[in-house]
Order: C-alpha cells, then structure tokens, then sequence
C-alpha cells in the first residue's frame, strides 16, 4: 500500500484513476489542478510516496509541477498520464526520469505502471 | 534542259570574254604588243568562277582557249604569241580559282555570290588570289610576248599589274551583276526616302568625278596631278555599295584610258610605251582597290553595328524581362558585392527586410536589419547568409528572424544564399521566402491536433475506464449496488456528451472556417428571437428554469444566415451556461446602426471574465471557467471567425450593471428596407 497523490484536471479520468488504485488498496488524495497539489503538499506532514499527474495541466504543467515537488522529495516517483503527441513533451517527461502512460489505458496497465513507479523508488539513504 | 542552259551560259561568258578581248585589244601599246588593259581576265575570272569545280569546267576551258586565241588572232598576234595568250587566260582563270576555292570558298563555285564580298579579308584575299594568278599566267603571257618583240622587262610587271587589275575591278562586279541578275524583281529593302538621298549623292559623285577627270586629264596638261582622282575612288567606296564602288571604278579607268591612249593627261607625257603601261595599271589598280576596300569595310561595320544594335535591343528587352519577373516575384531577390554594396534589389526584398532609412545608402549594415536565428539570438556578422555566401558557402533554406522599427512584428525568412560566379568584386545572391503564416499554420495545426487529440482522448478514456468498472461491478459476485452503478454510467454518459460536443464544435469551426459565404439580408430580430426561443424550450426540457432574453429591436444584416445562427447560439449559449448556480440567466440583446455597420449587443448578468482573459476568450480552445462549466474552448473562436468573414469584429467587456460580460459585434448593415 502507498500514499498516492493523482494530479489531474480532468476529474472524470482523476476520479477513474483514483478509483482503480483503491481497489489495490493505495490510499488516494486526488487533486484538479498544479495549484492544489502545491498546496496540499505544503500541509501534509509527508510527502506521498508517488504522483500520478497529467502533463497537460492548465497553468503549470505536470514537468514544472514534478519539479516543483520534487523540491521537497528529490526522489519522489512520478508516473505520467498524458496524451503523447509530440517529440518535445516526451522528451521533457523523459528527462524527469518518470514512468508513463498514455491515454486511454487498462487498469492493468495502470497497475503495472505504478507498481514500476514505486520500485524505482531509491532506498533511503 | 540543264545543258541547253549550261551551254547557253558558256556561250555567253565566251561572248563576254571576246567583247572584252577585243576592247582591250583596241588598248594596245604598239612597242610592247600588249593592251593597257586587259577587261578579259576578269570575264574569265567571273565565267570560271560560277562554273567552278564541276565537270562543265572542261567545256569551258576548251571554250575559253579557243575565244582567247581567237581574239588575240583576229587582233593581229602571230599564232605563236596568240596561242601563249590564250595559255595564259586559261592558267590565269585555273589559278585564281586554286586560290579562292581554298582562301574564301563563298566566292568560287556555283554559289558564288557578290554578296560574299562582304569582310575586308576577302578584298584582301581576292587581291592577293589576282596578283599571284596573274604572276602564274605570266610565265606565259609575256614570257612569249618578250620573245617575238624586243621590251624590256618591265612588260612582266606591267602583265602581272593589268591581268590583276582587270580582276579586282572585274570580279566582284561580275559577281554582282549575275546577283542583280538572278534576283531581279525580288524585293526591293531600300526606303524610297533614303532611295532618293542615294541617287542625288550618285548624281553628285558621277559629275563631280567626271569635272574632276576632265580637269586633271583634258584640261590641264603641265600639272602631275592624277591622284586627285583616288579622292573620288574613296568618296565612292566610303559612301557607296561595293557594286556603286566597283562600277565607278571602271568607268573611271575606262576614261583615263581613253584619255591617255588619246595623248591626254599627265600619264600620256610618259614616252616609253612599257613605264606607261605600268603606271596607268598600278594607277588603275590602287583606285579599284582603294574602292573595293573601303566600300567592304563600310557594309562589314554597317553589318557589325546592325549586330550590335540587335544584340544590345536584346540585352535590353531581356533585362527587362528579368527585371519585370524579379520585380513580380513574392520572394525577395538581393545581389550584393563583397564591399556591402547592393547591386539589385527587388520590391519583395524591400518589403520583406523593411524599408529602412539605411537602405536607401543602398549598402548593407547588417544590425539595421534586426537578423535575429529564430531562437531569438542575435546574428554575429560572420553568421550572415550573405557574409558566408560571400565566403564561398551555399545556404539552402535557412531560417532567420527579422524584427526591425519597419518590421515591428517581426517576420520568419526562409533564406537561400549563393556565390555568384565570374562577379567582380565577388557577388552573392541571396532569396528571401516569407514562412511567416506557413509556420504559424504548422504550429498552429500541431497545437490543435494536440488540444483535439487531448480532449477526446480524456473522455475516451473515461468510457473505457468507468465502463471496465461497471463490468466489474457486474459480474462480482456481492449484490449490485444501483447507486454505484448509476454512478459508473453517470460518468460514461458525460464522457460520451463531452466527445459529441468537441466533435461538433469540431465541425462547426470547419464550418465557420470553410463554408462559402453568400451574404444576404437577414431579419436579425426574428433570427435572434427563434433562436432565444429554442434556448428557452432546451432549459424547460431539462427540467430548468427559461432564461429571460430581451430582444431589441435589430437592424437587418448582409450575412450568410447559416453562419449568423452559428453566431448568436454560441452566444446565447455561453450567457445562459456560464451563470452562478441559482441565477436566473437574463440577456438582453440590443443594436445600432453605425454607418454601414450594425453594432450588435449582448449583455448578460452572467459570471463575467475574468480580468486579462477578454481577448484570449476568443482564442481557439482557450477556456476562462475551465472548472465547474463544461466547454470545448471552441465556440467563441467559432464566433470570431465568422464575424471576421463578414467583415466585421468582436469584443468582450464587463458588463457593469449586472456583473455579467458584454459581447459587442459589428456586421455589414443591409440597405434600408431590406430584411
């Protein structure tokens, strides 16, 4: 079980995200937009053991957002939700070393990536 | 048939040659046994000539040394001598034609022609032909006279210098009197005006070369003055055709002949009989050649500047034509040397660079123009197109941006930049295509297959994901739970309407973008009623309350109907949508006319726009309340086009009264009664 946060503004796929990953009995926070997630981020008292995001987030986008993240949990896992359309966006996700996933996808394909996501995760210390 | 006439043509030059023979003959210096001069050989010279090397030549060989020893015969040579004579004219005639036929082929055969005397090399080559038959046939003239009279040797030369004369004066004469002959009649190229100029300068040529000829000759008998004539040799060959020239000239030697044989003029006070001969045939001679020569040179620089004249008419009319395409192209042209100088330049150039102030210096500084790489990095000066053109490089389709105070926007080129070849100073071309609105498109299309792709993708993803969920709930084996169920579909249906609404407004923006508009006047009050109309009976379907649309009365407009539905749904549309939860939407429609103009008018008191997003509202997929309101982002993009296709323009502003937005229109007005 992991502490995820899902980060994407269209809630019907945010809503469809976070209903698979409780059924594999992750424990969700779902937020629409970059802003929330800072937020959100600022009053926990942990950061989440992953971030499945969007990269096409109004205002700033799901690359800027993971940077932004990772600000506090340098190795924060990442998992890439998007439509992938150009060169340019796969290189900038790529960069960030993240896993990702295009749209649509199974839940089985979910699955599997969050469980890559959370294995790359580097051992403390 | 051809002999008849082959044979008719021998006959008439050997007729020719008699004639000829027989007046030379009449020229006779007693003591030397031979004529002063000697009009024969250049008959023999002519008949050989347009003989020449066929197998007629036999025919008239045998006819000319019969008619040669004939003339000489009758005139009283002894058979001995007449028999050389005749060898003579005949080695004289088959030399001359040796020489010729090799040196200038144009004047020796059956299509030899008195317009092929036209270079100065050919008078050159006809003297030099002449000189050196008649040095040939000497061998047998005079070599035989010397034996059966007692002369000294100057009868050689005097032989050598009358047979040489007698074809120079004769030859390109006869040529072009068989020319004149076979073209009679065919086309006449002389202006009457300018026809009437030559004749008077001819009709002053011959009286004054006749006074000339009876002053120097028959009136004045102390002074040694016969060179006075040669003035009248050049007047005619400076002035006249080489025919005028060629004629002038015998008629000129046929009167100091006579006048001399008849004891008169200064050549005539020369006792021994051989000096005579000499003189008067080098006299005649140098006038002929004096004629001939300078009547060529004359036609060879008429001819060369009738050339030139049509090489620079086509020079010119070719630059023009370069010039008249570079100045229509849609691409910029510049040809600049190496010291920054422009050597061409065409209007696109100037409109593509800008019209610089600097330019006008018609010399290139880089930094006017503002060459930024499209990153937005400056240029360095060894980075120009032109600088490494300049350096030998070839620039294939290079992209570079040029903002500049002409160009403020900036503008994309695409630049292709070559070295010119054989320029001094070296010289470069450089082309200039504006890919500005290519790029843009490119962009902008990429952009929008991204927003499409994205936004049908999401709910695509959506119907899959709930759908797979629904089945999972299906087939579990716990008792179904309804309310999650209906929750499932709940988000399917939504999905399914958001792919519905993006696709038509796909196909509206298409529409708006492509349908070809036939404005006609259009009842703006009904369309913007039946239109309200349908909004209230959508809300009342649904189960909410009608919004209150208030509609003024409108001016008619000239617009495409279809398009303008388009219009005033999207707009109504977004006032009734986009309302704080528990407003009552209420629009109220209003306009006036502005000259041609029509100002239409919607305010509603609706959530409004929020600050700095009234011009990017109408941007293509932009969306101001992307949360909590469904939308596309395409329907207001879809109402600006439209307006922009009439014509007209659109704006967004508060609407203060309510808190709402007013949309603002402008549309062509329809005349008055029409609508």
């Amino acid at each position: 079980m992991a502490r995820v946060m899902v980060v994407e503004d269209d809630t019907d796929v945010g809503d469809w995200i976070a209903y698979c990953l409780r059924q594999d009995d992750h424990e969700i926070e779902a937020v629409a937009s970059s802003e929330e997630a800072l937020a959100s981020l600022g009053n926990a008292t942990s950061p989440p053991d992953l971030v499945v995001l969007d990269y096409a987030l109004p205002g700033i986008d799901g690359v800027d957002l993971l940077e932004r993240l990772r600000g506090t949990d340098p190795d924060l896992p990442a998992l890439f939700v998007t439509v992938q359309w150009t060169g340019k966006t796969l290189q900038r996700i790529d960069a960030t070393g993240a896993e990702r996933l295009a749209k649509p996808f199974e839940p089985r394909d979910l699955r599997e990536a969050v469980r890559r996501a959370l294995a790359g995760r580097r051992s403390p210390g | 048939m051809i002999v008849l006439r082959r044979l008719g043509t021998s006959a008439m030059f050997a007729t020719m040659f008699l004639l000829a023979g027989l007046l030379g003959r009449l020229t006779v210096v007693p003591e030397t046994a031979l004529a002063l001069v000697w009009p024969a050989a250049g008959v023999a010279a002519v008949w050989f000539a347009t003989t020449g090397w066929t197998r007629w030549l036999a025919v008239d060989v045998a006819v000319l040394f019969v008619s040669s020893w004939a003339v000489n015969d009758a005139t009283g040579a002894d058979t001995h001598l007449a028999l050389a004579l005749a060898a003579a004219a005949l080695v004289q005639a088959l030399a001359l034609g040796v020489l010729l036929s090799r040196w200038s082929p144009h004047l020796w055969g059956p299509h030899a022609s008195g317009e092929g005397l036209t270079r100065f090399v050919d008078v050159g080559r006809l003297l030099a032909a002449a000189t050196l038959a008649s040095t040939v046939s000497a061998i047998f003239g005079p070599a035989s006279a010397l034996s059966v009279t007692d002369s000294d040797g100057l009868i050689l030369g005097s032989w050598v210098v009358r047979n040489a004369a007698g074809i120079v004066v004769l030859f390109p004469l006869g040529l072009m009197a068989l020319d004149w002959w076979q073209q009679r009649g065919v086309g006449q190229t002389s202006g009457r005006d300018r026809g009437q100029a030559v004749s008077a300068e001819l009709l002053a040529l011959a009286i004054v070369s006749g006074a000339t000829c009876w002053l120097v000759f028959a009136v004045n008998r102390d002074l040694p003055v016969p060179f006075l004539l040669l003035g009248m040799s050049v007047w005619a060959g400076s002035r006249f055709p080489p025919a005028v020239a060629a004629s002038h000239t015998v008629l000129l030697g046929a009167a100091v002949v006579g006048l001399t044989l008849h004891g008169l003029g200064p050549f005539s006070t020369i006792a021994d009989g051989a000096q005579q001969a000499l003189v008067v045939q080098a006299y005649l001679g140098l006038a002929a050649l004096l004629a001939l020569a300078l009547s060529v040179g004359r036609l060879e620089a008429t001819a060369l500047t009738v050339r030139l004249t049509g090489s620079e008419r086509e020079a010119t009319s070719r630059a023009a034509m370069v010039r008249a395409i570079l100045d229509s192209m849609a691409d910029g042209v510049t040809v600049v040397d190496s010291d920054g100088q422009v050597v061409l330049r065409n209007p696109a150039a100037s409109q593509l660079l800008g019209d610089l102030a600097e330019d006008r210096l018609e010399a290139v500084v880089p930094s006017t123009y503002g060459l930024l790489h499209p990153d937005g990095t400056p240029v360095g000066h060894a980075e120009m197109p032109l600088a490494r053109a300049l350096g030998g490089e070839r620039i294939v389709d290079a992209d570079f941006f040029v903002r500049n105070p002409t160009v403020p926007d900036g503008r994309l080129l695409q630049v292709s930049a070559t070295p010119l070849p054989d320029t001094e100073p070296p010289s470069a071309v450089v082309v200039f295509h504006d890919v500005t609105a290519e790029r843009r498109e490119r962009d902008e299309l990429a952009s929008f297959a991204g927003v499409v792709a994205h936004d049908l993708l999401n709910p695509l993803t959506t119907v899959e994901g709930w759908s797979e969920a629904l089945a999972d709930e299906l087939s579990a084996p716990e008792p179904p739970d309804p309310d999650l169920q209906m929750h499932h579909l709940d988000r399917i249906q939504r999905a399914a309407r958001r792919m519905r609404d993006l696709i038509n407004d796909l196909l509206a923006y298409t529409t708006a973008r492509d349908l070809k508009i036939n404005p006609v006047p259009v009842d703006l009050t009904a369309m913007v009623e039946d239109v309200a109309r349908g909004r209230a009976e959508a809300s009342r379907v649904k189960g909410g309350e009608a919004p209150v649309i208030t509609v003024g009365c409108l001016p008619a407009v000239l617009a495409e109907p279809v398009l303008l539905r388009q219009v005033v749904d999207n707009l109504l549309g977004n006032s009734v949508k986009y309302v704080a939860p528990g407003v009552r939407p209420e629009i109220d429609v209003t306009a006036h006319r502005d000259e041609h103009l029509v100002v239409l008018e919607f305010h509603d008191n609706g959530i409004g726009i929020p600050a700095g997003q009234h011009a990017r509202v109408f941007d293509t997929f932009h969306r101001a309340h992307a949360e909590g309101y469904r939308g596309t982002g395409l329907g207001l993009s879809i109402v600006k086009r439209i307006v922009e296709r009439h014509g007209g323009s659109i704006t967004a502003s508060d609407n203060p009264g309510t808190g709402g937005t007013t949309m603002r229109l402008t549309l062509p007005a329809a005349a008055t009664g029409e609508g």
